[in-house]
């Protein structure tokens, strides 16, 4: 017995009746609003998260990886390698974040029905997005594919663009995005002129344009109402997040539904404080995940200049008190100081003297010469920076400080620099001071200043270095002088042996060599 | 065994051949599912809400019908009067246009996309016995056997016939393969020169370097094996003694690699990890390398993790008692039959997952749980 079933294509007709979803909804304000805000998502990946601090802490010359970090970054051996998911989460996270950017540019003249106020200022917004995930792309991995377009089909295969490229669209885009962008953002948070004039000023001082790098940060310095705060540490008050010295950040929530993921910058920094005597996890103290120490270049450093320069007392901690009364030290009572860590050295009698009392570590205790003793879990910690009370508790991770991308005092910087490469050292050295003279201790303001020959590329990255503590600016900053190899192999005992002209750029993720399909184009980079 | 050329003798009772071929689509797709959709996205203006929408999955309008393609051919048969029968039957399955997700170079925005990506091949033997051994004398023992074996094998891609690296799919492998680096060992501290030379150090994992490249990186990276066993059997023997029944259930499945995740431990002291045999400089082990407190997992972990999950388990073993009808008639009920059995009694398998007592038997990563025996002591009565 046989049955035969069948159709053919003549009995069946089709018709579509059905709009791509994107298509329907982008070209409505409505939708194209929705699409702009998706654009700033992605900054989230890298901005107060691991990723970001693993990338330009380690492997510098002021900080060295705490027993809780992944030792790899910071001594340059073979767990760096494209697998690991540190790199993929960023590059992942950046070209969405660069597609939907595309996205808003390619269908920015379909949108119907939106002012063209508003539609420009979104439009400058993308082109913000997409050069602030660029400059970042290209700094760490070199030639990086340059996407410009919205994708709709299939497409695998890339080609790496050269660096030069690269920031050549970058300075495009934020030429554009600052003819379009307000001067004061319609809603807090939203790209601004002085946003984009601000990372021009970063980006022509990475490539060497250093008179179009001071002209845009004399800009964001006299043009607008941004003015540096009094007190240092008044700027990392997490109450007064939106102050005049924040031209531009990243956002963070109290909100925890807004919030996806959270600034975790309050965990990295912290030392293990808890397994001392008199101490347990507090959330005034923080949640510790011990992984970034500073070296003992660093310390020395912070030790000698402290007496004139409030920055370190300001933001760094030295002292715990006592608030665990199961394990107080025989002559200790809840509050009184139970941990002292310091860069200096205290004799060891004032240390025995005191050890029914509390628990002390000076530089002896923590270093021998240059070389971390033991577990590398006790140090002088950069606090003040990151350190959130107002989560729900301490074991929550989600912190809600907003990451300031950029500062004004970075704006001095770039200016004290990039005049100091022109030649210009008288000019370059009245920026550099105005930055010195407010990190000064009350009545040592002259004492910080400097005269126009001390002004020297070594002497602005030692005042970053201090300066700029903790917001991810010093493995971009070593880089970006040339300095990287020189002073990692000067004052960084781990990664001495290791590091090597092929780290100046990152590995590719092997997921992204893995899938694309032209693979004899699109090479890893050397070494990797 | 009705047709002319043949009759049924002494020991053939009956002969049945049959064949068929079939094709059938797949309509496991979801609605809307190819129409390309947004996702929302979260983020904040201070504190007030920011959410956004993106465009999240790529509309695919090349998707076609996936079909399958059947051809079987099967005989059964009958010896001794039906003391035994066998079914035998082969097939050879071809699907085309294999609907699946692609992943995709992140940098066009898109993880992955909905895709016919191929053509694949299933070519299977499945044997079943049934044989009634000896009947006589209240004693009657019977076996049932099946066996089973299946190659699935990717015949094409969308690219022809070439490997697909970033979805692990590779041409004449199945589908799923484990694709990594071959562990050889753990580094010893006679090799200390060698091991610098790879940026090792004595106790950490010793890799294969396929290519000689003098580094070990992500060329090295080899197939290492699949899920899919060789074939699978499962053997059950009923043996009835007056009122006495005994039976028992043997299943094998053989020729598979497993990872087995707790074999690949995370480093660091706040995890609890089994008794693994893991180097010391006392210890010169090849097993698992030195544990670093300074390190979260070791480089090239998972190499250590793979296994051979061949396994051989007593399924099931069971012995009952009938109650006579005497006692039955008195207690007003038909049948009443009392019985003991074990599942999952013993196993045994080639590595060290049967000395943790790790079950052997998953479909994707193995040895999760503990191997759990159930024993059962019960009466069956029918009225």
């Amino acid at each position: 017995m046989l049955l035969f079933g069948a159709c053919t294509e003549d009995l069946l007709q089709e018709e579509n009746i059905r709009t791509p979803v994107a298509d329907q909804h982008f070209n409505t304000p409505e939708g194209f609003n929705d699409l702009v805000r998706s654009s700033y998502n992605f900054l989230r990946s890298y901005y107060g998260k691991e990723e970001g601090h693993m990338l330009t802490t380690l492997g510098t010359d002021i900080w060295g990886a705490g027993y809780g970090s992944v030792q790899s970054f910071n001594n340059y051996d073979g767990g760096m390698a494209p697998s690991h998911g540190f790199y993929w989460n960023v590059w992942s996270g950046f070209y969405q974040g660069i597609a939907t950017c595309n996205t808003v540019i390619s269908r920015f003249s379909e949108v119907e029905g939106m002012s063209e106020d508003e539609g420009n200022v979104r439009l400058g917004e993308a082109y913000f997005l997409r050069a602030m995930y660029y400059h970042i792309l290209v700094m760490h991995w070199g030639d990086v594919p340059l996407e410009l377009e919205e994708i709709t089909t299939v497409k695998t295969t890339a080609t790496r663009a050269p660096e030069e490229e690269v920031y050549g669209q970058i300075v495009e885009d934020l030429l554009l995005a600052e003819s379009l962008l307000p001067d004061v953002p319609s809603d807090y948070g939203r790209a601004t002129k002085p946003a984009a004039q601000a990372l021009l000023a970063r980006v022509y001082l990475t490539t060497n344009q250093n008179i179009k790098a001071t002209d845009y940060a004399k800009k964001v310095i006299e043009d607008y109402n941004f003015s540096l705060l009094d007190d240092y540490a008044e700027i990392w008050n997490i109450e007064n997040q939106i102050n005049s010295e924040v031209i531009w950040a990243v956002q963070y929530t109290r909100d925890e539904r807004l919030n996806e993921g959270g600034n975790r910058s309050h965990l990295y920094f912290l030392m293990e404080y808890d397994f001392e005597p008199g101490i347990t996890l507090d959330i005034a103290y923080g949640r510790s995940w011990v992984r970034y120490f500073p070296s003992r270049f660093y310390l020395d450093m912070l030790q000698e200049t402290r007496w004139k320069d409030s920055r370190y007392e300001k933001i760094w901690k030295e002292v715990w008190f006592a608030n665990h009364e199961g394990s107080l030290l025989s002559d200790q009572n809840l509050g009184d100081t139970a941990l002292l860590v310091v860069p200096y050295d205290i004799p060891q009698e004032v240390i025995d003297a005191k050890a029914d009392k509390y628990t002390i570590f000076d530089i002896d205790r923590i270093y021998d010469g240059e070389n971390p003793i033991g577990k590398k879990s006790r140090w002088p910690t950069l606090f003040e920076k990151h350190t959130d009370p107002l989560r729900s508790s301490n074991i929550n991770i989600e912190g809600s400080r907003d990451w300031f991308v950029f500062r004004l005092s970075e704006m001095y910087l770039i200016a004290a620099e990039a005049l100091m490469k022109e030649g210009k050292l008288v000019d370059g050295v009245d920026y550099i001071n105005t930055v010195r003279r407010r990190a000064a201790k009350l009545g040592h303001e002259s004492d910080m200043e400097i005269s126009p020959n001390e002004l020297t590329i070594d002497f602005i990255l030692d005042e970053r270095a201090l300066e700029l503590a903790g917001e991810m600016f010093r493995w971009p900053d070593l880089k970006r002088t040339g300095k990287l190899l020189e002073r990692v192999r000067l004052y960084n005992p781990e990664a001495r042996p290791r590091i090597k002209e092929m780290h100046l750029v990152r590995p590719i993720p092997t997921n992204m060599i893995d899938r694309i399909t032209n693979k004899d184009e699109f090479l890893q980079n050397p070494g990797y | 065994m009705d047709e002319n050329f043949i009759k049924p003798s002494e020991w053939l009772s009956n002969l049945k051949l049959r064949v068929s071929y079939g094709v059938t689509g797949n309509q496991g797709i979801a609605p809307y599912q190819t129409q390309g959709g947004l996702t929302r996205t979260t983020y904040a203006w201070d504190e007030s809400p920011a959410f956004g929408f993106r465009s999240s999955t790529l509309a695919n309008s090349d998707l076609k019908w996936e079909s399958t393609e059947t051809y079987n051919i099967g005989m059964d048969f009958e010896l001794y009067e039906g003391r035994v029968n066998v079914n035998m039957e082969a097939y050879n399955t071809n699907t085309y246009d294999l609907i699946m997700l692609r992943l995709l170079p992140i940098t066009t925005g898109f993880n992955q996309v909905l895709e016919n990506v191929g053509n694949t091949r299933n070519k299977g033997f499945e044997l079943g016995v049934n044989s009634v051994n000896i009947d006589q004398n209240n004693f009657r023992w019977n076996t049932d056997l099946s066996f089973f074996l299946n190659r699935e094998e990717i015949v094409e891609l969308f690219n022809g016939k070439q490997d697909d690296i970033g979805n692990q799919w590779f041409i004449g492998q199945p589908i799923q393969v484990y694709y990594d680096f071959k562990k050889t060992g753990i580094w010893q501290l006679n090799e200390e020169a060698e091991a610098a030379e790879y940026a090792r150090e004595p106790g950490q994992i010793k890799v294969l370097d396929l290519d000689e490249s003098g580094t070990v990186n992500d060329a090295d990276r080899m197939i290492l094996g699949s899920r899919q066993p060789d074939f699978v059997a499962n053997i059950a023997n009923n043996f009835t003694f007056e009122n006495w029944d005994l039976a028992f259930t043997t299943y094998v499945r053989w020729g598979n690699t497993i990872y087995v995740p707790h074999f690949n431990p995370a480093s660091g002291k706040r995890y609890n990890h089994l008794a693994l045999d893991y180097w010391t400089p006392n210890n010169p082990t090849n097993a698992h390398p030195r544990p670093d407190d300074d390190v979260q997992g070791s480089l090239q972990g998972s190499s250590q993790a793979y296994r051979d999950g061949s396994f051989i388990r007593l399924r099931q073993l069971s012995i009952g008692y009938s109650l006579p009808t005497t006692l039955n008639e008195r207690m007003s009920v038909t049948n009443s039959r009392i019985y003991l059995s074990g599942e999952n009694l013993w196993y045994w398998t080639k590595s060290e997952m049967s000395k943790f007592n790790m079950e052997p038997e998953w479909s994707g990563n193995a040895g999760l749980m503990p191997a759990i025996r159930t024993f059962v002591l019960g009466i069956n009565v029918s009225f």
